[in-house]
């Protein structure tokens, strides 16, 4: 049985062979593509092959650009995250340096290839005017800031470095625990020889802690308070916990009406403060960048502030020099110091 | 040699390939088409050591492309019938069939991966192992496929003849 | 020119209509290009939204010739679609960021 089924298959198979060579032998009569046929297949075949090549190679190309933009646009668009940098670098400046105001309606953004620009101006209230301080240009890597361009339109420049004493000595106002390091005679010379024709503002330094409502009531009336310097439990020693000087925060005294600025009088100007301090505390990084300070620390002031209440220990005032000659009177200044001077404009 | 005579060398055997896949001159030969536009497009890419499975592996996908797109307009039956009805005219019969038509037609008997089987294994003689991977089934699998083929293969030429030997 | 000698040959693997939807798809898209390096938004709409219309349109014939390859279609459809719709998310976009009435 088994030898039959094997001389079956064997037969079989030989069978098959033969069948599979008298196919492949007359293979050429079978049919097929004629020379010219193949020709054509071919050229047509290469030649639409390199012309998709190169298109979807250019399409590809092209839609590189598109789509980076498209990318980053969604990224700084979505979660409003070009809007909270924004916000951040606006009210950073408003607590961070002293009587310094911004135009929300004129801050600028451009939108790069995976980054933005934002650009804004800065101003301070002298006498009754506002003069411009600063032309800021903020560079953002995706959400990483670099250290702003700035362009001063002040007089007084801001202090160059960031080493202990230069951040100590180039303070204004001081904490009535620190001991100012100017010298104050000389701090009162300045406002004793400007003319009287002149308005100034002035950094002044308390003798006492105060309440904010006190300091109009201790003050000449003929001037602005501008901008108050809280205590924040790092100002007596002017250093943080790991030995980095710190300069002082504070908001401004008035409310301001313009457009869209945070201190709108919708709430009362130390409740805005507190919560900037809360937002700046979750973007202290950007913070501390854009106000171009070494150190912030932000949540320990703000938990400081929070508990012990407000409590100004500066300000910065602004009128017409006779005026703030007046303040070397009251014995709640300890130390005077003037900033930028302009002609007369007091209304 | 250059490239566009190894494509010359097989297009032959491709286009017969697939023409015993869809039965039809004109499929064949724009499936021949295709077949060689894709192979330009990807061998800029990079070297293809075996030409000869690579080039059948196209041409199989083309095929199961426009057998994917044309399910709706092709019926194969049909079509089938259509081919018998012209193949078995009495004229047809009488003569001595060529053999590539006759094989196109004992192959109508067969299932589809045991068709792709016979083609690529016996007819163009690639081994199993390419085969195999051309058709992205397992080795035993297409074993037992070419094996199922063959046993069906030589049952219709036995039938044959026998029938000539009667004839006779 | 390819493509006078292609219809000559009766052998064509593309359609027509296809080629010529992702050529203006390419056009286009090269325009957008420029007008996003030169960083302006005035683009004419002839390339923003005209000629891409045209694109889809043309496209959608070609998918619709039979016995010959879509991918040039679908490049041409994708790409015109892809121009419009990127400009009215950007358009969008910018508008959520810094929005000033």
């Amino acid at each position: 049985m088994s030898d039959e089924h094997k001389q079956d298959q064997n037969k079989d198979e030989s069978l098959y062979k033969a069948y599979m060579m008298k196919t492949k032998n007359d293979i050429h009569t079978s049919p097929s593509l004629s020379e010219e046929e193949q020709r054509e297949i071919i050229r047509v075949g290469s030649n639409t092959a390199r012309n998709a090549t190169v298109m979807i190679s250019l399409a590809i190309l092209l839609l590189m650009l598109p789509i980076m933009t498209l990318i980053t646009y969604l990224y700084y668009g979505i979660g409003g995250k070009a809007n909270t940098m924004i916000d951040v670098v606006g009210k950073a400046i408003y607590v961070t340096e002293p009587n310094v105001s911004l135009e929300e309606m004129e801050i600028e953004s451009e939108i790069g290839l995976f980054s933005m620009n934002v650009t804004f101006d800065t101003f301070k209230r002298i006498g009754s005017e506002d003069y411009l301080a600063e032309k800021v240009d903020v560079y953002f890597g995706l959400e990483k800031p670099k250290f702003p361009d700035k362009i001063s339109f002040l007089e007084q420049l801001p202090p160059m470095g960031y080493g202990i004493d230069v951040v100590k000595d180039s303070q204004k106002m001081y904490h009535p625990d620190a001991m100012i390091s100017f010298n104050t005679i000389e701090a009162e010379d300045v406002l004793n020889n400007l003319p009287d024709g002149t308005v100034a503002e002035a950094y002044l330094s308390f003798s006492e802690l105060m309440k904010p409502n006190e300091i109009e009531k201790a003050l000449p009336k003929e001037m602005e308070v501008r901008w108050l310097a809280v205590d924040t439990g790092l100002e007596a020693k002017q250093l943080d916990k790991e030995g980095v000087p710190i300069t002082p925060i504070g908001y401004p005294a008035q409310v301001d009406t313009t457009t869209w600025s945070p201190f709108d009088g919708d709430q009362t100007n130390e409740e805005v403060f507190l919560d900037i301090l809360k937002l700046l505390e979750k973007n202290e990084q950007t913070a501390e960048i854009v106000s171009q300070i070494k150190s912030l620390e932000i949540q320990d002031r703000r938990k400081y502030v929070e508990d012990k209440g407000i409590l100004i220990y500066g300000a910065v005032v602004t009128g017409p020099v006779p005026e703030l000659r007046k303040l070397e009177q009251v014995k709640e200044v300890r130390a005077i110091n003037v900033g930028e001077v302009k002609l007369w404009n007091w209304k | 040699m250059e490239l566009e005579d190894v494509y010359k060398h097989y297009m032959n055997d491709l286009y017969r390939y697939l023409y015993s896949l869809s039965k039809n001159h004109h499929v064949a030969e724009d499936l021949v088409q295709e077949a060689f536009y894709r192979a330009y497009l990807t061998l800029a890419d990079y070297e293809i050591n075996n030409i000869k499975a690579w080039l059948f592996k196209v041409a199989y996908h083309a095929f199961i492309d426009h057998q994917r797109k044309n399910k709706k307009t092709i019926v194969t039956d049909e079509i089938k019938e259509n081919v018998d009805m012209r193949e078995n005219t009495p004229e047809s019969k009488m003569l001595e069939k060529e053999s590539f038509l006759l094989l196109m037609e004992d192959l109508k008997c067969l299932k589809e991966i045991e068709e792709q089987a016979v083609l690529l294994c016996d007819l163009n003689e690639l081994s199993y192992q390419e085969a195999a991977e051309i058709l992205n089934i397992k080795l035993n699998t297409l074993k037992s496929h070419i094996s199922r083929g063959r046993k069906k293969l030589v049952e219709r030429v036995k039938e044959r003849m026998n029938l000539d030997e009667r004839r006779a | 020119m390819e493509l006078e000698i292609k219809k000559k040959s009766k052998r064509k693997l593309q359609t027509l209509t296809g080629f010529i939807s992702f050529i203006i798809g390419l056009l286009a898209l090269a325009v957008l290009n420029i007008g996003l390096l030169i960083e302006t938004m005035d683009i004419p709409d002839l390339f923003l939204f005209h000629l891409p219309f045209l694109g889809v349109f043309l496209g959608v014939v070609g998918l619709f010739t039979k016995n010959r390859s879509k991918q040039f279609a679908w490049w041409g459809i994708g790409i015109n679609l892809f121009i419009p719709i990127f400009i009215g998310l950007m358009f969008g976009l910018s508008w959520t960021i810094n929005a000033k009435p």
